[in-house]
């Protein structure tokens, strides 16, 4: 099985092209295309992290707020029954 | 007589823990939405950017220059809409029925910014750019018109809370899920601007 996978592998790679271009501006492309193509590959690849680790991040606060609130709302309810936490 | 201990007048007992929801369901729905609608123009943004830089000359020869000046007052009255409507969730939070006033203003100048740009559309198709006279065409129409239609059916949204203001039947939720999502109109616009106009 290992062997079988050796070979898929090694054919595999002797039937990568030497440059894969199929992105128009990797190859000839200008410096400015290549800029914008790196650029916008970042934009892509870290946006929807950054807006789902805010969405998180949001939440979290929020949810440490609501407690806070449940925490002073019992205290509250606590001093007016009398009882001395 | 002995004395008895101090006893509290009443015992409260363990206090049963309450689910409380986080945000109502549908500005959950509505940021979900958001976020989709966040990466569509992300990537429409980069498609353009990477046939921009790849152009040697931009605009195509023979292609209107964009409407900058005029856009950019329109751009203006836009994002004054952002602004009023963020007053009226305020004022929404002290005083329901007040709200009405500020609504309707971030409504109207949400219209005018649409129209705006239905005007501005009229002129750039006479000067001939269409769809499919360039690249610059093509993409100046997908992706602004993409957000045309955002800004349409948020502007529909808008009037629907606005009616349902009126009839006193608005929850906070619903008024807050409707103005996340003309924040989203109003807050990509600029970027388009930067990009697209500039």
């Amino acid at each position: 099985m290992n062997s079988a996978c050796l070979v898929l592998v090694v054919a595999v790679a002797l039937l990568l092209p030497g440059a894969a271009e199929a992105c128009s501006v990797c190859g000839p492309g200008t410096e400015e295309s290549r800029v914008a193509f790196i650029v916008t590959t970042g934009l892509l690849t870290a946006l929807p992290l950054l807006m789902i680790g805010g969405a998180l991040w949001w939440l979290r606060a929020r949810i440490a707020d609501l407690e806070e609130h449940h925490r002073e709302a019992r205290e509250a309810a606590a001093r007016t029954a009398g009882v001395r936490l | 007589m002995p004395q008895r201990p101090l006893q509290p007048a009443t015992d409260p007992g363990p206090v049963a823990p309450r689910r409380q929801q986080l945000l109502p369901n549908g500005v959950l729905g509505i940021l979900i939405f958001v976020l989709t609608e966040v990466m569509l123009f992300a990537g429409l943004v980069s498609a353009f950017m990477i046939v921009r830089a790849n152009a040697v000359e931009w605009p195509p020869p023979g292609q209107p220059r964009l409407p900058v000046g005029e856009t950019a007052i329109n751009t203006a009255a836009l994002l004054a809409s952002g602004g009023v409507l963020w007053y009226a969730n305020r004022t929404y939070a002290v005083w329901p029925s007040r709200a009405r006033v500020p609504l309707a203003v971030a409504i109207a100048l949400g219209a005018f910014f649409v129209l705006f740009q239905g005007f501005e559309w009229l002129a750039l198709i006479r000067e001939g750019l269409t769809l499919t006279s360039s690249a610059h065409g093509s993409f100046f129409y997908l992706i602004v018109g993409t957000h045309a239609l955002h800004a349409v059916a948020a502007l529909i949204a808008l009037g629907w809370a606005w009616s349902q203001l009126s009839r006193r039947k608005l929850r906070q939720g619903t008024l807050w899920a409707v103005s996340i999502f003309w924040y989203f109109v109003v807050g990509v616009w600029p970027i388009l601007y930067l990009r697209i106009y500039l």
